[in-house]
Order: structure tokens, then C-alpha cells, then sequence
């Protein structure tokens, strides 16, 4: 997984960045793991001796697949629920296909299943299944894996209106041959990466025009720089400086916004010093002076 | 250099080629005979001495400079800039890198990514395999 979306900060802190371009340690990552899954019987092995416990992981994702492959082979008897059909979380529900496609995920499952590892599938915690205090009976342990399936909402006025990046993207992989109906224009806020998987996505179901809304310009933007460029010029949304200060729905189903638009976009620098902050880097290679 | 039955008195002016092959440091004191062939290359060994090599720490600014204001690899920061930025005064060579790399720093899981990385270039993709798997056994 980390072969395809992972946000490689091994990369920007590679030392050749300041010679000429980082070491593509994601692209070789991604080899690996094709060699791995290629050979999933000599890597995926069950562990050599059992150790009689049982462990409970709840979650399929890529938090609770990862729980499960280092409980195994500690020689745990592991099992993995999930409340989706599929497993893989995010993986398989958020991230779109054409990212992250599903075949990879299907032999990555098959690999683990492989080593002795069980997967419940479809069976949803809480109310309609199996308690905690259940699961603690038939378990020595628990690990929970449950992940972020709210999706962030902006603190605006009805804000409530608009529609979940997140929920719509789960859509599209729940829908299957049945996508969640797209209007003509589309306005994505944000500048994520799940901001441009959206807009993208948008594109490909039929959008005729995508505007991002985001504070950086479209080279400052936070997503994935690669992610960004790769499929961009096919879906060429616009992106307006500003954002959104209130929206409201139009007669007959359409939304309106209220527009405010930025003096400025983020400049490089800016972007850079918030990047600093927030990892408490004192000095960045340009503004470093004697 | 002069052995005795309290132990060995190093001149200053010792070159570290001689330390490395004196015959009483090489049995008695092996660690050190290794440590001083370690430095640098056989022409550096020949000329530097014992003092030249503890004046040689600070000798790099980045790596001296207080309060680690340039993240110095070798203080366990992450960057290197005798490598890319002002290095007149620069301590590339010599000594041993003492922190990790910084890919495996930036790296939340702290993949091995010079060990797999080296056993890339050896032609061994197996190995490499395992080495990353020992941390990250989602890898594809």
C-alpha cells in the first residue's frame, strides 16, 4: 500500500534533494512489495511455533492489517472484523481505483490468509452485532483498528449542507456500476489529497466543469505533489483563489455559495514555514543565513 | 610511542598509519589499532596525526555550531550541510555517521531504507524484501 499513496517524507528529507532530486524510495518500496506478494508463500509464512492465544482485531484497515501480520506471526491465533464486505479500510473504500486498484488489495488479503490469519467480513460491532464485552469472551485480546470514517466538516454557515468528500468517495466504491449522481458544475474545497481524488473523480463521472477552492496555489497545494500532476491535466479542474463563507440550496436542488475571495494565494514560503511549524524544524535550507 | 609495563604513551605527532600497524597496539590494544585505520584514506593516515584528528572534530561549522542550530546529521539531526551548502570548512570525511538517515527518520515507521537499499544494489531482492517487511508488511 505504502508503494502507491503513501506521502513519502522519506523523500523530502532525503539529502540528494539538495544535489538534485530525492532517492524514489516510494517507486522501489512499490517493487518490493510486488516482489513480496509475487512470493507471498516465503514471506507470508504461518509462524514456526503457536502460542495457544487468541486476539481479536477489529478493523480491516491498513492500521488492523498491520496489527494482524506482527500478532502472527508472534504465533497469535488472529482474527480480523470488519463491518465492510471488503477489507482494507480506506484503502479500498476512499482511495479510487485507479490509485489504488483492487487487485493489489485482493492478494495482499490473500497473502495474510495465507499465514494463518482469519478475516470477518461484514460483521458490524455495536447494535447489530457482537458486543465488545462478547468479543473480550471468545478473545484474549482486542485491538481496534476502527479508523476516521467521520469527514471533516467546515465550521460555516450550513455548512451542513454540503456534501462529504469522504462519504462521496465511499460512495463511488460502494456504488460500483452505480456512482452517486454528479451534478454539471462541482466545487471541491480543499487542496488535499482527498480534495483532489474528489475533484478527479468528479471529472471522471461525468462533471463537465471542477472548481478546487483552496487557500495555495496550485504548486503550494498540500496533496501529494506526484498525485497532483499525474492525473491533473486529465481532468483540469480550475482553481480559484478563496473559498466559501456560507452556502445555502437553490430552488430545485442546486447550492449557491457565498464567495470570498483571498488577497493572496500561499506562496512557497508560506507554505514551507507551516510546514516547519508544524515540524518544529528551526531552520529551513533557504532562510538558513550567517 | 613508547610501551611499558604501565601502558602506551602516544605522541602527539603520532601519524595514524603508525598507530594502526604498531605491532604492540594491534595485540594489546586492538580497538585502537582498528579506530585509527579507520579514519579517513591510507594518504590522510600517513600525514594526519593523533592531535591533527582531535583538532579535526570541531573543525566543520555546521557540526560545531551550539545548540545544534543546523539539525547536523552527525549530532543526530537530519541533515548534512558540509554535503550540499557552504563547505569550505567542511568534515565530510572521517568518523561515523551517528544517527540514522534521514529517509529512515522521516520515515513514521522507520523503514531500514539504507540496509534494503544495499542489498538492492548487491542483487539480492529477497533480502531486501525481508528487510523491509521487518517493518512495514504492507509494502506493495
Amino acid at each position: 500500500m505504502t508503494g502507491r499513496v503513501c506521502p513519502h517524507p522519506c523523500e523530502s528529507d532525503c539529502n540528494r534533494f539538495g544535489y538534485d532530486e530525492p532517492v524514489s524510495i516510494r517507486e522501489v518500496e512499490r517493487v518490493l512489495g510486488d516482489y513480496a506478494l509475487a512470493h507471498a508463500d516465503d514471506f507470508y509464512r504461518p509462524p514456526a511455533a503457536e502460542s495457544g492465544k487468541r486476539v481479536a482485531v477489529v478493523g480491516a484497515g491498513p492500521a488492523g492489517l498491520t496489527a494482524a501480520y506482527f500478532l502472527r506471526r508472534a504465533g497469535h491465533d488472529v482474527t480480523v472484523l470488519d463491518q465492510m464486505p471488503e477489507a482494507g479500510g480506506m484503502l479500498t473504500y476512499s482511495i479510487p481505483a485507479y490509485r489504488m486498484p483492487k487487485d493489489v488489495m485482493t492478494a495482499q488479503v490473500r497473502a495474510l490468509e495465507g499465514m494463518g490469519i482469519r478475516f470477518e467480513l461484514g460483521a458490524a460491532l455495536g447494535a447489530e452485532g457482537a458486543s465488545l464485552d462478547d468479543l473480550r469472551k471468545r478473545y484474549e485480546a482486542l485491538f481496534l483498528a476502527t479508523g476516521l470514517w467521520q469527514g471533516k466538516s467546515l465550521r460555516l454557515e450550513k455548512g451542513e449542507l454540503l456534501d462529504s468528500g469522504l462519504k462521496f468517495l465511499i460512495g463511488v466504491q460502494v456504488g460500483g456500476s452505480t456512482p452517486p449522481r454528479v451534478g454539471r458544475r462541482v466545487l471541491v474545497i480543499g487542496g488535499g489529497s482527498v480534495a483532489v481524488d474528489v475533484a478527479l473523480t468528479a471529472r471522471r463521472l461525468g462533471a463537465t466543469e471542477v472548481l478546487m477552492a483552496c487557500l495555495e496555489s496550485q504548486e503550494t497545494m498540500p496533496a501529494i505533489p506526484r498525485m497532483s500532476s499525474r492525473h491533473w491535466r486529465k481532468a483540469s479542474p480550475s482553481c480559484p483563489l478563496g473559498g466559501p463563507t456560507a452556502s445555502w440550496n437553490r430552488r430545485g436542488g442546486s447550492q449557491a455559495w457565498n464567495w470570498c475571495a483571498a488577497p493572496r494565494s500561499l506562496t512557497k514560503a508560506d507554505v514551507s514555514r507551516r510546514r516547519l511549524t508544524r515540524r518544529s524544524r528551526p531552520w529551513s535550507r533557504r532562510t538558513r543565513s550567517w | 610511542m613508547h610501551a611499558g609495563a604501565q601502558g602506551v604513551r602516544i605522541g602527539s605527532l603520532t601519524p595514524l598509519a603508525d598507530l594502526a600497524r604498531h605491532p604492540v597496539i594491534r595485540q594489546t590494544y586492538k580497538l585502537l589499532a582498528e579506530a585509527a585505520r579507520s579514519v579517513a584514506s591510507p594518504q590522510i593516515r600517513n600525514v594526519a596525526t593523533i592531535a591533527g584528528n582531535l583538532c579535526q572534530e570541531p573543525r566543520c561549522w555546521y557540526y560545531r555550531n551550539p545548540d545544534n542550530t543546523f539539525d547536523c546529521l552527525r549530532k543526530g539531526g537530519k541533515t548534512c550541510d558540509a554535503l550540499f551548502a557552504e563547505n569550505r570548512f567542511h568534515s565530510v570525511f572521517g568518523g561515523m555517521c551517528v544517527s540514522a538517515a534521514p529517509c529512515v527518520n522521516g520515515c513514521p515507521i522507520h523503514n531500514d531504507i539504507p540496509a534494503y537499499m544495499a542489498r538492492l544494489r548487491a542483487g539480492e531482492l529477497p533480502d531486501a524484501v525481508a528487510i523491509l517487511l521487518r517493518t512495514n508488511p504492507l509494502p506493495r
